[in-house]
C-alpha cells in the first residue's frame, strides 16, 4: 500500500478486512455442518457420473432424489455410494447406477465399517480428482503464455442461445483480440434444481450451461487456439441453483474462469440465501482446487441502486466476497473482484468517480484480477453514446490497471450482442489500450483533489456499512436490502428445501482427497 | 438567410445532408469471406432493399466466413407522414394533479392496478419506476397517485400468480412487464397470459397493459393487450391513459 495513488490509509484498509473477515466467519458457523442437494450431485459428478434419463432428468438427480426418499440424504450420496460398492464388490460408477435405478438397494445393503468406506471414499475421490487434473495438465501453462501485457485480460459475452452459434460468435471474438469468452446461460436456468442435458439450439438471453455445451465450445476454441497460436479462456456463471455443479461441470472441461456469486442469485433470482451460500463454499472450494478464475458480481448492485450512492455497499460487498473467496481456499490471482463503471452519463464529474472507485478496488485488491464492467444501465438505442461511454470506460480500465475488462458493445442497451458489436467493442478497447498504454505510470492523483475526496469518504462509508453488518450478521443485512436496494430474509426464496443437516456418518470425498492432499503439499 | 423551406410532409425522404438526399446509413455482416466478392454481395444486397448510389465504405473481416460492412446508399423510397399523424397521434401527458382530480370524478372508488414482471423475467427496474412510489425521473409512480390502489408483486412471478392475485384484489387493470425478448420469449409469455386470463371470469372486464423497452404496440394489439409503453413512459403516461379510457367507457355507458 506503500505507492497508494488515492492516499489511502493503511490502518483503515486492514481494519476493513478485518470486520469483513469477522462477517465471514460468523457465516460460516452458520452454515457448518450443513450441504445441499446441488452438493451432492456435484461429488457424483466428480467422480464421474453423467447422462441423463430419456425425460432429460440428469442422473445424478435420480440418485440424489432417491436418497432424499429413503429418508438417507443426511448421510450424503458418498456414503452411500461407497457402502454399496464395498458391500457389493461392484466399482464407484456400478454402485451409482444402483442406486439409480435400484433404490430398494438402500434398504437391503450389507452394513459396512465406516472407516473402510471412507478409505474408499476418500481414494477414489483422490483418484478422479487426479485424472481431472491431469487431462488439464497443459492449461496453466498456456493460460500464462496468454497473459495481456499491459493488463486487462478483454472479456466477452455469447448469449445467442445455440451453442453453435456461440461457436461462431466466440471465433469472432478470438480473431478481434478478445482472451476470454463467457458462455452466458438462459434467462431461465439458475432457478432450475438441475443442470440440463446435452447440446442444446434454444436459449433466451444466452445459451444453457451443460456439460455438453461446455464440451462444444471448449473444442471449437482449442481448435481456434491451434489455428492460431493464442489461447482464449472460457467462462461461465456458477450462481443460480447449482453452484457447485457447474463449478465440477467446468473443472471437468478445463475452464479457465467462472462468475461465482451467490448473492447474486440471493438478489436477483430470489434464491434463499442460506442454501446459497453453502453451495457457494464448495463451489469456491472446486474453483480454487482447479485453478480456475472466480469473479464477483457487486456491478449488478449499481443497477438497482443508485450508482453514486451505492458506491460503498459495493465495496462493503467486495471485502465481504473477498474473505468468503479466501475461506474457500482461493488465491488472491484467482479472485476477480467485481466492479463497474454505471454512474448517469450526466452526473458532473461522473468521471472522476468512476475513477475514483475503480481505483480504489485495485488497492483494496491489489493482487487479485479485479473485474471492470461497463456502463450498461444508463445505455438505450442510442448507439453511438453507448461507444462514447464505453471509451471512457476502456481508458480506466486500462489506466487504473484492472484485472479483467468486459468489453462494452454499443447495442449494450438493446440487446445481445451482433456479431460485430462485440467487435466494435473490442477495437475501442485495443484503441485506448495502446493510446494510453503508459498513462497509468504518469498519473497521481492531487492531495484534497476530488478523486482522493471521494475514494476517502466511499472507503470510510464502507466501513461503516461492515461494522454495522458484523454487529447485525450478514443475513440480518440483507433482509434490510443493504444490497443493491433489494431485501431478502434468510428463509426465503427458493431452495432452502434443497439444504440438509448432515449426520455423523456424512462423507464429502472432495474434502478427503482435497484436505490431504494440501496437507500433504504443506507438510513437504 | 432564411432555411430552407419544409418539405411537402406528404412525401418525405430520409435525408442526411440535403433535404431529400435519400441517404441512410447501414451496418450488417454477411457469411462470406471478406474481399471483393463479399462487397460486390453487400452492395447487391443493399440495391435491392431499394437503394442507390451504394458506397460501401467499410469492410472488415469477422471470422474467415463472416465480413461486416458499413454502406452509404441513397433510399429511392418515400412516405406520406400525414397519414401517420392521423393515425398515431401524440397523446397530451397530463400532470397527476390533473389524473387525480379526474379519477375522483369517476366515481369508480379506488382504481386497482396489479403488476409483475412474469414468466422468468427477473428485470423488474422498469416496472418499479412505473409503480413504486419512487418513481421515474424525479416523477412519483403510480402509488402515489390519490385514487390508484397499487400492488407489484415483482418479478419472476408466474402468469398464474398474477392472475390470481388480480382476480382476488378485483383488479381493474393487470399491468406486466418484459425485458427479454431474444428468441420472442416475450411474445409466448405475453400470448400465454393472456390466453390463461380469458379462463377467469372475473378479470372479464379488466385491462391488461403491457411494458418494457424492447416491446412493439403492434404485438400487443395483435395478442390482445390494451395498451403498450415502451422506453421512457413515465407514470403519468401511464395514468392518462388509464383515466382516459375509464371515462371513455363512462360515456359510451351512458
Ligand atoms: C438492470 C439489468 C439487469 C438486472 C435486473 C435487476 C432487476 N431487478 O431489475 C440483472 C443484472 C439481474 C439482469 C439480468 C439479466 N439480463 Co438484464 N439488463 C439490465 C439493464 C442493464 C437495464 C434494464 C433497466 O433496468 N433499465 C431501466 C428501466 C427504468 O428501463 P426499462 O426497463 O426500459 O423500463 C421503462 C420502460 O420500458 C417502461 N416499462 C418497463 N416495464 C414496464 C411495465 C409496464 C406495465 C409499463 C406500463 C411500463 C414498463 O417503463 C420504464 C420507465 O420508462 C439492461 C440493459 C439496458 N440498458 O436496457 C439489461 C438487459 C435488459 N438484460 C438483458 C439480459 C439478456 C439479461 C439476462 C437474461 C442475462 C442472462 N442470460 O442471465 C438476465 C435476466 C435473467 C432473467 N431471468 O430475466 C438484455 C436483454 C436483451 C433482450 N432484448 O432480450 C439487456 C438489454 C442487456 C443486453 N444488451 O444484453 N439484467
Amino acid at each position: 500500500m506503500q505507492d497508494s495513488k488515492l492516499g489511502l490509509d493503511p490502518t483503515q484498509v486492514e481494519a476493513c478486512h478485518r470486520l469483513a473477515r469477522r462477517i465471514v466467519a460468523a457465516v460460516l458457523d452458520d452454515i457448518e455442518g450443513r450441504s445441499t442437494v446441488a452438493i451432492e450431485r456435484a461429488l457424483l459428478r466428480l467422480l464421474g457420473v453423467a447422462g441423463a434419463d430419456p425425460e432429460g432428468v440428469p442422473f445424478v438427480n435420480r440418485i440424489v432424489s432417491n436418497l432424499h426418499a429413503e429418508g438417507l440424504l443426511q448421510d450424503g450420496a458418498c456414503y452411500w455410494l461407497f457402502r454399496i460398492a464395498l458391500a457389493d464388490g461392484i466399482s464407484p460408477l456400478a454402485a451409482a447406477e444402483r442406486l439409480r435405478d435400484y433404490p430398494d438397494c438402500l434398504r437391503t445393503t450389507a452394513p459396512v465399517d465406516a472407516g473402510l468406506i471412507a478409505q474408499a471414499c476418500h481414494a477414489a475421490f483422490g483418484e478422479a480428482l487426479e485424472e481431472i487434473i491431469a487431462r488439464h495438465s497443459h492449461r496453466p501453462a498456456l493460460r500464462t503464455s496468454a497473459a495481456r501485457h499491459p493488463k486487462p485480460l478483454r472479456y466477452v459475452l455469447t448469449a445467442t442461445g445455440s451453442v453453435r452459434e456461440d461457436i461462431l460468435h466466440a471465433r469472432a471474438v478470438a480473431a478481434a483480440g478478445g482472451d476470454i469468452v463467457a458462455v452466458i446461460r438462459s434467462t431461465a436456468q439458475s432457478l432450475l434444481d438441475y443442470v440440463p442435458y446435452g447440446e442444446t439450439e434454444e436459449g433466451y438471453g444466452g445459451t444453457f450451461a451443460t456439460q455438453e455445451n461446455f464440451r462444444s465450445m471448449r473444442q471449437a476454441m482449442d481448435a481456434w487456439c491451434e489455428e492460431n497460436g493464442r489461447y482464449v479462456r472460457l467462462s461461465s456463471f456458477c450462481s443460480g441453483l447449482c453452484m457447485p455443479e457447474i463449478a465440477a461441470m467446468g473443472a471437468i472441461e478445463g475452464y479457465d474462469n467462472m462468475v461465482n456469486d451467490a448473492l447474486y442469485g440471493v438478489l436477483y433470482r430470489d434464491i434463499n440465501p442460506q442454501r446459497t451460500l453453502i453451495d457457494q463454499l464448495m463451489s469456491r472450494r472446486i474453483n480454487g482446487f482447479f485453478g480456475v478464475t472466480i469473479n464477483t458480481g457487486e456491478d449488478n448492485y449499481l443497477r438497482t441502486a443508485d450508482a453514486v450512492r451505492a458506491a460503498p455497499s459495493v465495496v462493503a460487498s467486495q471485502l465481504i466476497n473477498y474473505q468468503m473467496a479466501k475461506a474457500s481456499g482461493l488465491t488472491d490471482p484467482l479472485i476477480g473482484i467485481g466492479n463497474a463503471f454505471e454512474i448517469p452519463p450526466d452526473t458532473v464529474n461522473g468521471f472522476l468517480l468512476e475513477w475514483a472507485q475503480a481505483q480504489l478496488t485495485r488497492e483494496l485488491f491489489p493482487d487479485c484480477p479485479t473485474k471492470f464492467m461497463p456502463p450498461t444501465k444508463h445505455m438505450n438505442g442510442d448507439l453511438m453514446r453507448t461507444h462514447g461511454c464505453d471509451t471512457l470506460f476502456n481508458l480506466i480500465a486500462v489506466t487504473t490497471r484492472q484485472g479483467i475488462q468486459t468489453i462494452g458493445v454499443p447495442t449494450e442497451g438493446v440487446f445481445t450482442p451482433l456479431i460485430h458489436d462485440r467487435v466494435h467493442g473490442l477495437q475501442g478497447a485495443e484503441f485506448a489500450a495502446v493510446f494510453a498504454r503508459d498513462l497509468h505510470d504518469e498519473i497521481e492523483f492531487r492531495q484534497g483533489g476530488l478523486i482522493r475526496l471521494r475514494a476517502k469518504e466511499v472507503l470510510e462509508s464502507a466501513q461503516a456499512l461492515l461494522e454495522r453488518i458484523a454487529s447485525e450478521g450478514l443475513f440480518a443485512s440483507l433482509a434490510d436490502g443493504v444490497f443493491g436496494d433489494v431485501a431478502r430474509t434468510r428463509d426465503g426464496g427458493k431452495g432452502l428445501d434443497g439444504v440438509f443437516q448432515c449426520s455423523s456418518r456424512y462423507l464429502n470425498g472432495f474434502h478427503l482427497a482435497t484436505r490431504a492432499r494440501s496437507a500433504e503439499r504443506s507438510a513437504a | 438567410m432564411t432555411l430552407p423551406s419544409p418539405p411537402d410532409t406528404s412525401r418525405i425522404k430520409a435525408f442526411g445532408d440535403h433535404l431529400g438526399d435519400g441517404i441512410v446509413q447501414l451496418c450488417f455482416s454477411l457469411p462470406v469471406p471478406n474481399g471483393a466478392a463479399a462487397e460486390a454481395a453487400a452492395a447487391a444486397l443493399v440495391g435491392k432493399m431499394g437503394m442507390e448510389r451504394v458506397q460501401v465504405v467499410h469492410r472488415q473481416e469477422l471470422d474467415a466466413h463472416v465480413t461486416f460492412f458499413t454502406v452509404f446508399a441513397r433510399c429511392r423510397h418515400e412516405v406520406n407522414f400525414r397519414q401517420f399523424e392521423d393515425l398515431v397521434p401524440e397523446r397530451p401527458c397530463l400532470s397527476q394533479s390533473e389524473i387525480e382530480e379526474r379519477l375522483a370524478k369517476l366515481g369508480l372508488g379506488e382504481v386497482v392496478l396489479v403488476g409483475a414482471a412474469t414468466g422468468t423475467d427477473t428485470h423488474s427496474v422498469g416496472l418499479d419506476a412505473i409503480l413504486n412510489l419512487k418513481g421515474y425521473h424525479g416523477e412519483h409512480g403510480l402509488e402515489a397517485y390519490k385514487g390508484l390502489q397499487v400492488h407489484n408483486l415483482g418479478s419472476q412471478v408466474p402468469n398464474e400468480d398474477l392472475l390470481e392475485r388480480a382476480a382476488a384484489l378485483g383488479a381493474h387493470a393487470v399491468l406486466v412487464s418484459q425485458t427479454v425478448t431474444q428468441q420472442d420469449l416475450h411474445k409466448k409469455n405475453l400470448a400465454a397470459l393472456r390466453a390463461a386470463a380469458r379462463k377467469h371470469t372475473r378479470l372479464r372486464n379488466t385491462l391488461f397493459i403491457c411494458g418494457g423497452p424492447h416491446l412493439e404496440p403492434e404485438l400487443a394489439r395483435e395478442l390482445d393487450y390494451d395498451a403498450c409503453f415502451g422506453r421512457g413512459c413515465t407514470p403519468a403516461h401511464v395514468a392518462t391513459f388509464l383515466v382516459e379510457h375509464f371515462e371513455r367507457q363512462l360515456t359510451q355507458a351512458n
